[in-house]
């Protein structure tokens, strides 16, 4: 295995200027501003390996953005070591640069008001791209993506849909061996999701590409990633794969079950109703003190059953009790 | 090499972008001619009742006046978007910069060139020549090489400057009231000769807010209010000055990008 | 009343946000006395017998020129507020508002002013008045006097301003001609240089247009040069010119309103 990012003791201070309400407050502030500081990202180790993809979740303002900011060379961290790539990312701005791909979610890297294309045409020169990749990676990608026919519309002019699709493909044209996502999926519906995460497995498996993926759509982190890392208030708080840490936080699961008739109450102890719709009912129960198996023994001979099914709760369940 | 084709490709891919908003040209050249004219007009109306001003005839300013308009011209059009930092920084738009092969500097000038740098240009040609008629000057061929020099000097320095104040935005967010916070002292310095101001403000403006090596040196030279031996030596120190602020600028634009905190989404 | 408030506390707080900017400004506003200062110093040093008045007055309206610059501003106003909102698009909005548009606008305004005038004009003045001896208020008469004839220059300014506001309703894009508008208030107002200063035949003109009473005769009285019955000369025609531009600006406005409903904006 050969890492590609190395991250040790990696930390972030923000300094910002307090704002505060009030008169008296204000005139003051005129002349007396004060700071304060904000620990956005504190003390944090890990390493990612070639090939990986590893999601990087948690709650809102736990400093995963931040964390991408100085992997990327935006930020310089305040403390720490970091190395993407056999370098260190604020020091060698443009060597890293042209080995890493960086979606932001929130903002498009493509020239606002020009036809997809020329942006394209420009990150080509930018990158140094020669004709035969270019072509070759324009034509597979805007095959898997479906841009083919965006090409000469002026980004503005996309849908948020359109112009992530877009976007996911500018910042793969120059073969990178990194890819950034923050929050790539924000915003967009079930299907353009799903394309994009198919894409998103494909380049992986086949250029080999190391994936970083930040984002709250906790299927987006099932689909893809082999691994997670979760923090919050900037401190990492698990590190490892996916089913472990479900094993380890989650104690239940769900069972649905589609009754034959309209029942009004149960008699098994173990099971907890959460939800119901008509004959339709959602139970959860401890899985580790009892068996399946009793129970859907247990409900078939006490009542008409149509269909059941048990289902994992989702990884949302574990950030939310971790954090 | 490299740096000139980016550069060209950047403005073009910018070009591209305000012929989607094109804003009328002229009526922007006819406010220029107005601001201008009624400027130097003011100043005509002064010097026809007190007949000269501190030893400087109409003719006179109007020379210092166009040359400060050319290297203005010049510097917006090719750097005046270096004051948009702000707004980049803002608005998340320099994270970008940061993560491209490409020097984030010469991004942020392949960003637009400033169509009313043109107005600006053009404007202070033009007086120069009327000024050149009017005290029929005659000048040879060191002298025109002077004006050429101060011009490109002039521009250089504007830019500095401007760079100097714009990567203030990595520290405060806001540098354009920097900006606004010379633009008195510009335009006295443009209006008048300075040393109708005394000589602190001489000084001022001649070494921390350089702007008087813009025009009022090299007009007290082409104008032949100095001694030919002291030509040199104004030149030089110009010279000197120029090179000071570009060492700072630079300096100061490399520390910012190392302070830059971007934004919080 | 109580918008007036609501808009003043608004600006307040939009004003005190940026305290780069605040500062700025005030510095801005010193150095332009300092410069005006020197200047009309030096040009009453050497040609002191053009002058129709003394020092201490010509200094004193220069100050309170700048200062009172921070009040009367061009760069900011209706024709601003109106002008953008044209190009955004959405200025329909308020023509639907259950109140009346000019009105709306002069509260908009005034109440700005008003927050300048507090914030920026008095301190500067102040301020500088103790480093220029200028002379400051002789009785409770002549004070009252001094700050209605700001108060009718105000209006005679927001009147011109509410109607070039009203030409951006028909070219949909001020920024060209509204440099050529404040140079005509910066000339003909008596801003930048008292109206006596100018030739014969152009002071002719100026005495019959309605710009003197935006600087000229507020600052005049300022400085006793307008004395006596004058004063109450001077100020009736500012408010014939109030009321004058108040109907054109109404008239003008009706015409607009009917064609801007009609398009559908
Ligand atoms: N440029 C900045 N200046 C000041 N504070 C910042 C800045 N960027 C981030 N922060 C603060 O640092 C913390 C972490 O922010 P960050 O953007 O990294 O969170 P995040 O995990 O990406 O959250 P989200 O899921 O909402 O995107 C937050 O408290 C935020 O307010
Ligand atoms: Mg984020």
């Amino acid at each position: 295995m050969n890492p590609v990012i190395e991250v040790k003791g990696l930390s972030k201070v923000f300094k910002v200027y307090e704002k505060k309400k009030g008169i008296v407050n204000i005139l003051q502030n005129l002349i007396f501003p004060r700071c304060k500081e904000i620990v956005a990202v504190n003390n944090l180790d890990f390493t990612i390996n070639k090939g990986e993809i590893v999601g990087y979740i948690g709650p809102n303002g736990a400093g995963k953005s931040t964390t991408i900011k100085m992997l990327t060379g935006v930020l310089v961290p305040s403390a720490g070591k970091l190395t993407v790539c056999d370098s260190i990312p604020y020091k060698n701005r443009i060597k890293n640069a042209m080995k890493i791909g960086v979606v932001f979610g929130q903002k498009s890297q493509l020239w606002w008001d020009v036809p997809v294309i020329e942006s394209y045409r420009l990150l080509k020169e930018l990158y140094k791209i020669d004709d035969r990749q270019f072509e070759k990676n324009l034509s597979l990608y805007s095959e898997i993506l479906d841009i083919k026919n965006l090409m000469h519309t002026p980004v503005r002019q996309l849908s948020l849909g359109q112009r992530m699709r877009c976007d996911l493909a500018a910042s793969l044209f120059h073969d990178p061996e990194v890819l950034f996502l923050d929050e790539p999926t924000i915003g967009l519906d079930v299907g353009v999701k799903e394309k994009l995460r198919a894409f998103i497995k494909e380049i992986n498996a086949e250029k080999k590409i190391t994936v970083i993926l930040t984002t709250h759509d906790m299927k987006d982190v099932e689909e893809l990633c082999s691994r997670i890392i979760i923090i919050n208030n900037g401190e990492k708080i698990y590190d490892g794969d996916l089913n472990t840490v479900k094993k380890k936080y989650i104690s239940h699961r769900i069972l649905k079950v589609e009754f034959g008739n309209n029942i009004s109450s149960l008699h098994i102890p173990c099971l907890e109703i959460i939800r119901e719709e008509d004959n339709i009912k959602w139970f959860r129960f401890d899985h580790r003190k009892n068996s399946v198996a009793d129970i859907i023994k247990n409900l078939f001979t006490q009542y008409s059953i149509i269909d059941f099914a048990t289902t994992d709760p989702g990884i949302e369940e574990v950030v939310k009790k971790i954090c | 090499m490299r740096g000139l084709k980016l550069y060209y490709l950047y403005l073009r891919i910018n070009f591209l972008r305000a012929l989607e908003y094109r804003s009328d040209f002229f009526a922007g050249l006819f406010g220029l001619i107005m601001v201008n004219g009624v400027s130097l007009i003011l100043i005509w109306v002064l010097l026809e009742k007190f007949q000269d001003l501190n030893g400087w005839a109409f003719w006179e300013i109007v020379f210092l006046y166009s040359l400060y308009l050319t290297c203005l011209g010049l510097n917006n059009l090719f750097f005046r978007h270096l004051i948009n930092l702000e707004n980049y920084i803002v608005d998340g738009t320099f994270d970008r910069f940061l993560v491209r092969p490409w020097n984030p500097l010469f991004q942020l000038l392949g960003n637009g060139v400033s169509q009313s740098g043109v107005s600006d240009f053009l404007l202070g040609l033009v007086g120069i020549s009327l000024a050149y008629t009017n005290l029929s000057l005659n000048w040879g061929f060191i002298d025109w090489g002077i004006l050429l020099l101060y011009i490109l000097n002039g521009t250089v320095l504007f830019s500095v400057v401007l760079l100097a104040i714009s990567s203030l935005s990595f520290w405060l967010i806001k540098s354009r009231p920097f900006l606004y916070g010379t633009m008195e002292i510009q335009e006295s310095v443009q209006h008048y000769p300075i040393d109708i101001f005394g000589k602190y403000f001489k000084y001022l403006v001649s070494s921390i807010l350089p702007y008087a090596l813009i025009n009022y040196y090299p007009t007290k030279i082409l104008l032949h209010k100095v001694t030919n031996i002291q030509i040199p030596f104004y030149v030089l120190y110009t010279i000197l000055i120029t090179v000071i602020f570009f060492l700072l600028s630079t300096t100061l634009w490399k520390k910012g990008i190392n302070r830059y905190q971007s934004t919080g989404s | 009343m109580r918008l007036l408030v609501a808009f003043f506390r608004q600006h307040f707080y939009t004003l005190t946000a940026y305290r780069t900017s605040f500062w700025m400004t005030i510095l801005n506003t010193f150095i332009k006395i300092y410069a005006y200062a020197m200047l009309w110093t030096i040009l009453f040093d050497t040609k002191g017998e053009l002058f129709a008045i003394t020092l201490p007055q010509i200094l004193t309206y220069s100050t309170a020129s700048v200062a009172l610059s921070q009040t009367f501003t061009w760069w900011d106003g209706p024709h601003i507020y109106v002008a953008n909102n044209v190009r955004k698009g959405n200025i329909i909005l308020d023509l639907f508002r259950p109140i009346d548009f000019e009105l709306h606008m002069f509260v908009r305004g005034f109440s700005n002013a008003l927050l300048n005038f507090c914030l920026y004009t008095i301190p500067t003045f102040l301020v500088a008045s103790v480093f220029f001896h200028v002379r400051l208020f002789h009785d409770v008469h002549h004070v009252i006097m001094f700050f209605v004839s700001v108060f009718l220059g105000y209006l005679v300014l927001f009147c011109l301003n509410f109607l070039f506001a009203l030409l951006s309703f028909i070219t949909l894009e001020l920024s060209g001609y509204l440099h050529a508008y404040h140079g005509i208030i910066a000339f003909f107002s008596g801003q930048l240089i008292p109206l006596w200063i100018f030739p014969g035949y152009l002071q002719r003109i100026l005495d019959v247009l309605p710009f003197k009473s935006v600087f000229y005769i507020p600052l005049s009285i300022f400085i006793r040069d307008i004395n006596g019955l004058n004063i109450y000369h001077s100020m009736l025609f500012q408010v014939f010119w109030v009321l004058i531009l108040f109907l054109i600006g109404r008239l003008l406005w009706k015409v607009i309103l009917k064609r801007t409903v009609v398009q559908g904006g």
